[in-house]
């Protein structure tokens, strides 16, 4: 028997150990473990911090991406707020009934659909000459 | 005696009428006024045009009336372009036209996008001035641009000048 160890049989202490390793906190494992917990929390914070982040440049990049579509839009309501569009206003929507489907407060004729007629008459409000645009 | 003196003054009486009449000076003739086309040029400096607005008004002192709209040559701009009707018989008209084809099919150089025909009633040979408002490129963005307006090589006295808005 071991003078320092209980007083147990050998055989057993060699199992216990092989099952739950050394019952002796060392200084080499609270350090490893301190470290480990240290990463952990490091992990969070960047996670954190990278969450916002990621959320930000997603939206920056919808933007990016609708930007151009709502640029025109933007600069008609504008125009016709005004009573001034221009022939790049007609062009504009022209290029969105191609394309796309066009918010309906363009339906400037009024007969339910934005289309080649809606366009026509903003060009027609372009070039009129009784306070158009100049 | 005295009827030689009423003979006198007869034709004293009308010779001054004549000489009057000979020193006035010539009033506007009523056939004086003159048909004219001119050529609407628009030069997108290498970029393809994709839209453009022109303003065509007379210059100083120059007597003209807008009588026809046409458009330019062929390919995107030679349908008519854009106008007020109101502007026939007056005498500054806006064009405007615009093409939603590939930049490609679009000119990039100088071309000729409309005609206008106008009837001056004044004896300036360029009675009409052209002034850019807007050009643009295919994603719809404005561009620099340099107009035009050049007497037409098209003669509106042996061919009546087809007009119309749309």
């Amino acid at each position: 028997m071991d003078a320092d160890g209980p007083n147990i049989p050998r055989k057993l202490e060699q199992e216990l150990r092989s099952a739950f390793g050394s019952t002796q906190p060392t200084d080499l494992g609270v350090i490893e473990a301190g470290a480990a917990r240290m990463r952990a929390v490091r992990r969070r914070r960047w996670a954190l911090r990278a969450g916002p982040l990621a959320a930000a440049a997603g939206l920056a990049l919808a933007a990016w991406l609708l930007w151009p579509g709502a640029a025109w839009q933007t600069r008609l309501d504008q125009h016709l707020a005004s009573g001034r569009p221009d022939i790049l206003d007609a062009f504009a929507l022209a290029r969105a009934v191609d394309r796309q489907s066009p918010p309906n407060r363009f339906d400037l004729t009024g007969d339910g659909v934005v289309d080649r007629h809606d366009v026509d008459a903003v060009a027609a409000l372009a070039v009129r000459l009784d306070g158009g645009a100049s | 005696m005295i009827r030689s003196r009423v003979m006198l003054a007869v034709m004293a009486l009308v010779g001054a009428i004549a000489a009057g009449v000979t020193l006035q000076p010539e009033p506007a003739a009523p056939g004086m006024a003159r048909f004219m086309a001119f050529d609407v040029g628009v030069d997108p400096l290498g970029v393809p045009l994709a839209a453009y607005q022109v303003e065509v008004a007379p210059v100083e002192g120059a007597r003209v009336r807008i009588v026809g709209v046409e458009g330019g040559e062929a390919g995107p701009y030679a349908e008519a372009p854009y106008y007020d009707p109101l502007a026939i018989q007056g005498e500054r008209v806006i064009i405007g036209a615009f093409s939603t084809l590939d930049g490609e099919r679009l000119p990039s150089g100088a071309s000729r996008v409309a005609r206008v025909h106008v009837m001056v009633e004044s004896e300036h040979e360029t009675p009409l001035a052209a002034r850019l408002m807007v050009a643009g490129r295919v994603d719809g963005g404005p561009i620099d641009a340099r107009v035009t307006l050049t007497r037409s090589r098209f003669d509106p006295n042996t061919v009546p000048g087809e007009g119309g808005s749309r």
